[in-house]
């Protein structure tokens, strides 16, 4: 069965690998193709072979560990924000 | 070993940054105006140790100075622990002592009767000396180049009040300073201390009165004549400290008072006004006409700090804690005690709001402050899911016309309060606005510069921190011609 994650995957890397110049195509090592995976609900393509998951840089999203907060809870803690 | 896991909202960008920095000619991106030369200080605060109480406030965490040096066109920062009694016995003891704010029932008995202030709030430049500010004590004097602690200071002993404000005000035409303390006599005291304090730093006149109930007095206005001192609901008596409450509660039922204190007067000079529950936490500015005074600030429909909680234990209510800038008229010639008051603008602010300080006492035009605008794109992917929960812009507030022009900080950013820095010699308002924006995205501070008078264009100039700057309660720049910088 082809489960959505999947299915977004397949569209993704087909889309990706179309529009992917020639040139970057041939770097990729032989017999590995581009992985696509999904952070936040967004495709990112991962051109290494190595097929890791999306590790997003050091800092992004530093808001998010109090984002859960309720306003009460929120402002509590950060008053002039 | 100092230990921050189990604080939950110490994570991310919200962790505390414990170390003192300095950084010698910053990253800028655009151009510094040459004709910026002096400092934008900030003071604000950090945990060092983890607070005892989970439910403490943050107006309990160590105090921490910072300066952007600016000097023909570059700028260079440093930033210093404020080093008080308090910060030296937890560093000495590795461990936080102190217990709630304000209420030293709850500190480690090994701290009894240790000053327990923590010189958060507001950086001030006075008589040639840099101080910090906290309403629970005497100001802490700090030099100006490295920044260090020097200690308390009492104006050569004539400043009597036990605690000094957060929010004194220098009268442009005579430079001379109006400040106070409440609960001037003591913890629970119902005593204000009243002073003015010339531009040579020399106590000209104490005036000694009496509140109708224990309340926060943070901030004030002047006019020519007289001193406007607004209180509210915040509420404290002993015996909420004595079973370990924090300093302040909210008495919904107690009305907004404003005092009207005759600059030259005595206690039987001051009128007392009642109007309906408010919070004025922060002013903006005061004059008189004819017989009227009229005083305007960003006022708080009632307790906008969850950490001073209903005393009937009724929960917070955050559709209650917004502020607006708002006129109240004070008829010296009525025979009641009440007042008028109008809202200016229907958008909710930031009550951290500026003036041109040039314009103190007098009819003004502009007021800065920041506010958030959920229209303005806020990229959760890259800063979190933060979105209308943060000042992402700056306005400039034309209280003649009632328009409003507006400086956006950018997708991933939330914004300290504002600055404005008048031009030399310029009409009011001409000049910059600066402050600090978290970018949530990159993990660092920015120090934006941006004109005035075209909020729209954007920032003239961007200081980059490689880091994060320790949050900032209040910001003010200072001249080079006003400290002995070296």
């Amino acid at each position: 069965m082809l489960t959505r994650r999947e299915f977004v995957a397949k569209l993704a890397v087909g889309a990706a690998l179309a529009a992917m110049p020639a040139k970057m195509c041939a770097a990729l090592p032989r017999g590995q193709t581009a992985v696509v995976s999904i952070h936040m609900d967004q495709p990112y393509l991962d051109t290494t072979g190595r097929a890791l998951p999306y590790d997003p840089p050091v800092g992004l999203r530093a808001a998010a560990p109090v984002a859960h907060l309720t306003e009460t809870e929120f402002r509590s803690h950060f008053v002039y924000l | 070993m100092v230990d921050f896991s189990n604080q939950p909202t110490m994570k991310g960008f919200f962790a505390p940054t414990r170390f003192e920095a300095d950084v010698y000619d910053c990253e800028v991106i655009g151009k510094v105006p040459s004709d910026l030369n002096g400092a934008f200080v900030r003071l604000g605060g950090d945990w060092f140790y983890p607070p005892k109480f989970q439910d403490d406030s943050p107006f309990n965490m160590d105090g921490y100075i910072n300066r952007f040096r600016f000097k023909d066109g570059v700028v260079d920062y440093k930033g210093r622990w404020v080093k008080t009694p308090r910060f030296k016995a937890d560093r000495a003891a590795r461990k936080q002592l102190f217990g709630k704010y304000r209420n030293p029932f709850t500190d480690d008995p090994s701290v009894a009767g240790l000053d327990r202030s923590v010189q958060n709030t507001t950086p001030l430049a006075f008589a040639g000396k840099l101080f910090t500010l906290k309403e629970d004590s005497l100001p802490y004097e700090i030099d100006c180049n490295t920044l260090e602690t020097i200690g308390p200071y009492n104006f050569h002993g004539k400043y009597r009040s036990l605690t000094f404000t957060a929010h004194p005000k220098v009268d442009p035409a005579t430079g001379e300073m109006i400040c106070y303390g409440y609960e001037a006599e003591g913890l629970e005291t119902n005593d204000v201390f009243l002073y003015t304090i010339n531009k040579k730093g020399e106590v000209t006149r104490e005036l000694r009165f009496k509140v109708p109930y224990v309340s926060m007095v943070h901030d004030i206005s002047i006019t020519q004549k007289y001193v406007i001192i607004p209180i509210f609901g915040f509420v404290s008596n002993m015996e909420m400290l004595k079973a370990g409450k924090v300093h302040w509660g909210w008495d919904d039922a107690k009305p907004a008072m404003v005092a009207i204190v005759p600059r030259d007067g005595e206690a039987k000079d001051i009128r007392w006004f009642k109007g309906p529950s408010r919070a004025t936490v922060h002013t903006l500015n005061a004059r008189e006409e004819g017989n009227k005074v009229i005083f305007e600030a960003p006022i708080y429909d009632s307790n906008p700090f969850p950490f001073f909680p209903p005393i009937d234990g009724s929960p917070w209510d955050p559709t209650k804690a917004r502020a607006y800038i708002r006129r109240q008229t004070f008829d010296l010639n009525s025979k009641d005690d009440g007042f008028t008051e109008d809202k200016l603008f229907e958008m909710n602010v930031s009550d951290l709001g500026r003036v041109d300080d040039r314009y103190l006492t007098q009819r003004y035009r502009y007021a800065f402050t920041a506010y958030a605008d959920k229209a303005r794109p806020f990229e959760e992917w890259k800063a979190g899911n933060l979105g209308g929960r943060v000042n992402n812009c700056y306005g400039r507030f034309d209280l003649v016309t009632g328009k409003m022009n507006s400086y956006f900080a950018g997708p991933t950013h939330s914004l300290s309060e504002v600055c404005f820095v008048p031009r030399k010699r310029g009409a009011e308002g001409e000049g910059y606005i600066l402050g600090v924006a978290n970018n949530f995205a990159e993990m660092r501070s920015e120090l934006i510069i941006a004109d005035a008078q075209r909020l729209e264009e954007g920032d003239v100039a961007r200081v980059i921190l490689p880091f994060r700057a320790t949050a900032q309660v209040h910001g003010r720049w200072v001249e080079e011609s006003e400290l002995p910088f070296a």
